[in-house]
């Protein structure tokens, strides 16, 4: 429908805007005045632009309202992505929409995705071209996302041109990492407002602002009785309010029915529970959800108290009733909860462009202001999907909402670090730029203060914005660099042990969804420091996961497989994810499958991994096990050495005195690696007690070839020096 | 100088006709070879010395805690002992108006100073990751092979004339295969880079990569009194070069300088050479093959080099940056090797007979063509 709407929109003006541009037209074609003569002559056009995601067309929603508020008369347009949030949320809002090509740069270097995002691209900037000449915008507002690159590349050609008049373009970031389209419109924009202070150094300074989030105004409006009664909800009730994105969140709408049965069991609790209309073949929102809720068999007083709905259009309302939030924490909701004052427990949406959902959400942790869950991945039907754990939450919810004097100081930390005026703060800079766009535009304004702020907001005194500036640094520096949190700056790191102090300075929590993080990625050696690190954590729970990757068998690339690559998993995740197991050290059915599995991979190194996983796991039982012996046996005929010597050593460890007869052919093997294994295994069999015939053993021992084509060097001075220096130390020491 | 003062003596001086001895190559190579061995042996433990008191080291770490069974503590940048003398043995027995020999001094003196600066950073941040980059070193390379393409390619400055120096010889075959034309300088370039960087990668053990440059430079210097020679090369169907016949002194004044430095750099080694030595040995090989025109030889002679190298780039580029998984057990080659039990000693003496054996074979090319 609402495409049908924006395609008629996009042949003819907007029918309220019709009248005036019509006698505009006729006017510019008549007069071709002085600049000045044609502005004043036309209404003032805004083109909002921005989308792709909902987290960026809301923002630009409201501030087309402010706008449209303070000047009845202004003509407001906006430019999105054909198919998406924007193409359905803008017409739904009274704003006439124009559809362009736009696409995300794609990640990793495939290049039929870039020639496609090129292409793409460039055919969307030639209709925002014809858009921007057709429409004359006097100000163009950007709010980030991908739908915004095709009108601000044409602006910048425009521009560059000479081309643009006397028009202005306004950038809007609303997360505390700015995304790649941004972080380009800030060398096109005039100027560019940021929500949050610590974004400030992405951005060219002189022209940067820290602006705030464009919070409705319908947000915070409602009072906390009339939101209740208009819900049906008690005044005295606890109410706990849970919501993914609008699309729905899998893991936050799992881990709350999870939860229910201990929520509901306190008689003052209610849920409110909005799940999302998310309806593909992976995740249908309510389907999934009821059959985990009829899983439960909750009674009928308790499911009163549950309220559950798809979607809700008066979010504010159920916003304004609640003591409790859980939801993702895109920036707009972080901000709305905020300006709010209500306490949350966020649940990042993992690995969002930049992390920025984990950064905002950790910003805010570090305020006190709410409470952070990460999601952990697992495997469900091969597919990897992230969950919150049902228990953790329950606990986490009912801590704070049995905590009166802590919640009220998450309430407090979190409307302080929000204030609800970074609408007002945004179109006054809006009208700022267009007054000075009148003359100069060169001219210098009193906005362009050196400390780069605008002026005070209203309603917020210079004490509480001087702690909020600093807590926005503290927050900005607080923890390690991005780059200590790499995966190989971890892996160098963790290599000698657990680094206790780095992990409490990170946060158990945050690094084993980094880890996770790095388990999911894309690229191969990513997911090779992933696995690395699991082992050098200890993460049993990731056990699975590991075994899941080890399970993988799909083909590389075929042009990979021609050179000896094999499957996707490469040979590295492979072998280290078999080290992870062994560091693990749990030995159970799925591990024993697995490794046995493995004895045959394609991968020499793997194969001697797992016969080395066997030696290091495999429990010293009475009862040998058979089928991991024999398929050990058959390791011993391979060609690599390596396999061959981790295979005895296994057969030592694991097998009973019949094992030697397996050995006796390598007592003259020419590496001397393999003769050395075979001792070592002799030797662990004689010690666990394996061998009857200790006489005819030492009998043979023999036959064993011990000259040796390596030996260890040894330097004597080095070790006398070595035992001086510890004298003069220990001497030191003692006075 | 010392060829040049006597060429001026028995010139002038009647008396001093038997001084026209010096003037044969054959006995200007011996004298290199004793001058190059001879300076190495006697400053050799001076300067030994001199870069173990500067820290100079292979581990700069804290001395009393070295492992007695590594060779950790060790001074690095013996190649200095290495270019000195080769140097010495150059400017007294070498023809210094020689345009092979400006060429070759050239090159010394342009390796030597970038593996310098390599060892140095190395040296002064007591970390053998803060050297100059894979990258910069590449780059120090091909510049130099460009210049020297360039040099080689303009008749004005070229040590060899205009109508072969952009042909193409191969070994066993007695005619050129392909004119390049300017297509011959990239070539140069690659050949030098290539060369260079084989040889560095080949300096991993003590004496490894001493020894079969030392068999590489002599093959060359054989060519070199060959084809620098008219009744020899018609002979032997080479393309006569005038003047390349001075090669051979150099190539028995670095073969001399080598045997020098192997005297402290055999196992357990007392000194080793670094990139200083390393580098520069590589570019004047790489130098050598393209001043002789003998690029190809170096496939055969320094096969082992060839090999090693061939190992390195194909387990790190295809197999560890692409594929993610080995190849090979470890690369380059000797350190496979080692992987598999064999004994530090005994690798380098097998590499040392391989290499023997590839000389020979790249001797032989002389006369099978």
């Amino acid at each position: 429908m609402s495409q049908i709407t924006s395609k008629q929109d996009a042949e003819r003006p907007p029918d309220e805007a019709k009248p005036e541009v019509t006698a505009q037209t006729r006017k510019a074609e008549v007069g071709a005045a002085t600049p000045e003569a044609q502005i004043d002559a036309r209404p003032l056009t805004y083109l909002f632009t921005g989308g792709g995601t909902g987290g960026h067309v809301y923002p630009g929603l409201a501030i087309a309202d402010e706008v449209r508020k303070r000047n009845p008369e202004a003509r407001i347009v906006y430019v999105g992505a054909r198919g998406r949030m924007e193409a359905s949320l803008v017409p739904k809002r009274g704003y006439p929409i124009h559809l362009v090509h736009a696409r995300g740069l794609p990640s990793g270097r495939r290049p039929f995705a870039l020639l496609r995002f090129a292409i793409s691209t460039g055919f969307g900037v030639l209709q925002s071209l014809f858009h921007l000449s057709r429409l004359r915008p006097r100000m163009i507002v950007a709010t980030g996302g991908y739908a915004s690159s095709p009108i601000l590349l044409a602006h910048w050609i425009l521009k560059s041109l000479r081309l643009s008049g006397a028009r202005r373009c306004f950038v809007h970031e609303q997360n505390v990492v700015p995304g790649k389209v941004n972080r380009l419109a800030g060398r096109i924009a005039d100027r560019i407002g940021v929500s949050f202070e610590a974004s400030l150094r992405y951005f060219p300074n002189e022209k940067t602002t820290w602006a705030g989030y464009p919070v409705r105004r319908e947000i915070g409006a409602v009072s906390r009785d009339a939101a209740r009664a208009s819900q049906g909800l008690p005044a005295d009730a606890k109410v706990v309010f849970a919501f993914g994105a609008s699309s729905g969140a899998r893991s936050i709408n799992r881990a709350l029915v999870d939860a229910l049965p201990g929520l509901l069991s306190r008689p003052d609790i209610h849920v409110i529970h909005v799940i999302g209309q998310t309806k593909s073949p992976a995740y249908d929102a309510e389907a999934d959800t009821r059959n985990r809720l009829e899983r439960l068999e909750l009674g009928g007083e308790r499911l009163s108290r549950y309220h559950q709905s798809d979607y809700s259009h008066e979010i504010e309302t159920l916003y304004a009733a609640s003591d409790l939030v859980i939801g993702r924490a895109s920036a707009g909701v972080v901000t709305e909860i905020g300006v709010c004052g209500i306490p949350s427990i966020l649940v990042p949406l993992p690995y969002a462009p930049g992390d920025h959902q984990a950064m905002n959400a950790r910003t805010l942790e570090s305020r006190g202001a709410a409470r952070v869950v990460y999601e952990s991945i697992s495997v469900e039907d091969g597919q990897t999907i992230g969950e919150v754990d049902g228990e953790h939450l329950t606990r986490l919810v009912l801590e704070i909402l049995d905590d009166p004097s802590g919640h009220a100081a998450m309430s407090r930390l979190a409307r302080e670090t929000f204030d609800r005026n970074g609408l007002d703060r945004i179109v006054d800079q809006l009208d700022q730029m267009l007054a000075d766009g009148q003359g100069d535009p060169k001219r210098p304004t009193d906005h362009r203060q050196s400390n780069g702020r605008p002026d005070e907001p209203v309603g917020a005194d210079r004490t509480d914005r001087a702690d909020r500036t600093d807590c926005a640094d503290r927050t900005d520096h607080a923890g390690p660099p991005e780059s200590a949190l790499s995966p190989f700056a971890l892996v160098r790191r963790f290599a000698e042990g657990r680094d206790e102090a780095f992990i409490e300075s990170v946060g158990e929590d945050y690094l084993k969804y980094q880890v996770d993080g790095f388990l999911k990625d894309g690229r191969w050696p990513i997911r090779n420091e992933g696995v690395k690190l699991v082992g050098l954590l200890g993460y049993r729970d990731r056990l699975p996961f590991v075994l899941a990757l080890l399970r993988d068998k799909t083909p590389a690339p075929l042009f990979q497989r021609l050179f000896g690559g094999d499957y996707r998993q490469v040979g590295f995740i492979r072998r280290n994810a078999v080290t992870t197991v062994e560091q693990l050290g749990v030995y159970d059915e799925s591990v024993r499958t697995r490794l046995l599995d493995l004895l045959t991979d394609p991968y020499y190194e793997v194969r001697s991994a797992a016969a080395r996983a066997f030696a290091a796991l495999a429990p010293d039982t009475a009862d040998t096990d058979k089928e991991a012996l024999n398929a050990l046996r058959g390791l011993l005929r391979e060609s690599s050495f390596e396999i061959r010597c981790a295979a005895i050593r296994a057969l030592g460890r694991m097998g009973d005195g019949a094992v030697v007869d397996w050995l006796r052919p390598f007592y003259q093997d020419p590496n001397g690696k393999v003769r050395q294994a075979v001792i070592d295994a002799l030797a662990d069999l004689v010690g666990r007690k394996m061998i009857a015939d200790l006489d005819g053993l030492r009998e043979e021992l023999d036959d064993i070839l011990v000259t040796s084509n390596h030996f260890d060097p040894d330097f004597p001075i080095k070790r006398t020096l070595n035992r001086l220096v510890g004298m003069i130390r220990q001497q030191q020491e003692n006075s | 100088m010392i060829y040049h003062l006597v060429t001026y003596l028995f010139d002038t001086v009647d008396a001093l006709s038997f001084l026209r001895l010096f003037q044969y190559l054959s006995f200007r190579a011996i004298c290199a070879a004793l001058t190059g061995f001879g300076v190495t042996l006697l400053f050799g433990q001076r300067i030994i010395r001199l870069l173990y008191v500067n820290h100079v080291r292979d581990n700069p770490r804290s001395h009393g805690a070295l492992s007695s069974a590594s060779k950790a503590g060790t001074p690095l940048m013996g190649g200095l002992l290495i270019v000195a003398a080769i140097f010495a043995s150059v400017l007294l027995w070498s023809d210094l108006f020689n345009r092979f020999t400006l060429v070759f001094l050239c090159a010394l003196i342009w390796f030597s100073l970038f593996g310098f600066i390599d060892d140095y950073r190395k040296i002064r941040y007591k970390d053998s990751d803060r050297g100059l980059s894979q990258a910069t070193k590449l780059f120090f390379q091909a510049v130099f092979g460009l210049g020297f393409g360039l040099v080689f390619l303009l008749p004005g400055l070229s040590p060899v004339s205009a109508e072969i120096a952009s042909e193409l010889y191969l070994p066993f075959v007695k005619d050129p295969v392909l004119d390049l034309g300017w297509w011959y300088l990239p070539f140069i370039a690659f050949v030098i880079v290539a060369i260079a960087n084989a040889v560095n990668f080949a300096d991993g053990l003590d004496g490894l990569s001493i020894v079969p440059v030392s068999f590489t430079v002599v093959v060359y210097g054989v060519f070199a009194y060959v084809i620098g020679n008219a009744i020899y090369s018609g002979y032997l169907q080479f393309t006569f070069l005038p003047g390349s016949g001075e090669l051979t002194v150099i190539c028995a004044g670095v073969f001399g300088a080598c045997m020098g430095f192997l005297w402290y750099n055999a196992y357990p080694a007392q000194v080793f050479m670094g990139d200083v030595g390393a580098l520069p040995l590589g570019g004047i090989v790489g130098t050598l093959a393209v001043l002789l025109k003998q690029e190809f030889l170096f496939v055969i002679t320094g096969g082992i080099f060839v090999a090693m190298a061939f190992s390195v780039l194909v387990q790190e580029k295809i197999g560890i940056k692409w594929l993610g998984r080995r190849i090979f057990y470890m690369a380059p080659l000797h350190h496979a090797f080692q992987y598999r039990g064999l004994a530090e000693t005994k690798v380098v003496i097998r590499f040392w007979i391989i290499a023997g054996i590839l000389a020979i074979i790249g001797l032989s090319t002389l006369k099978i063509r």
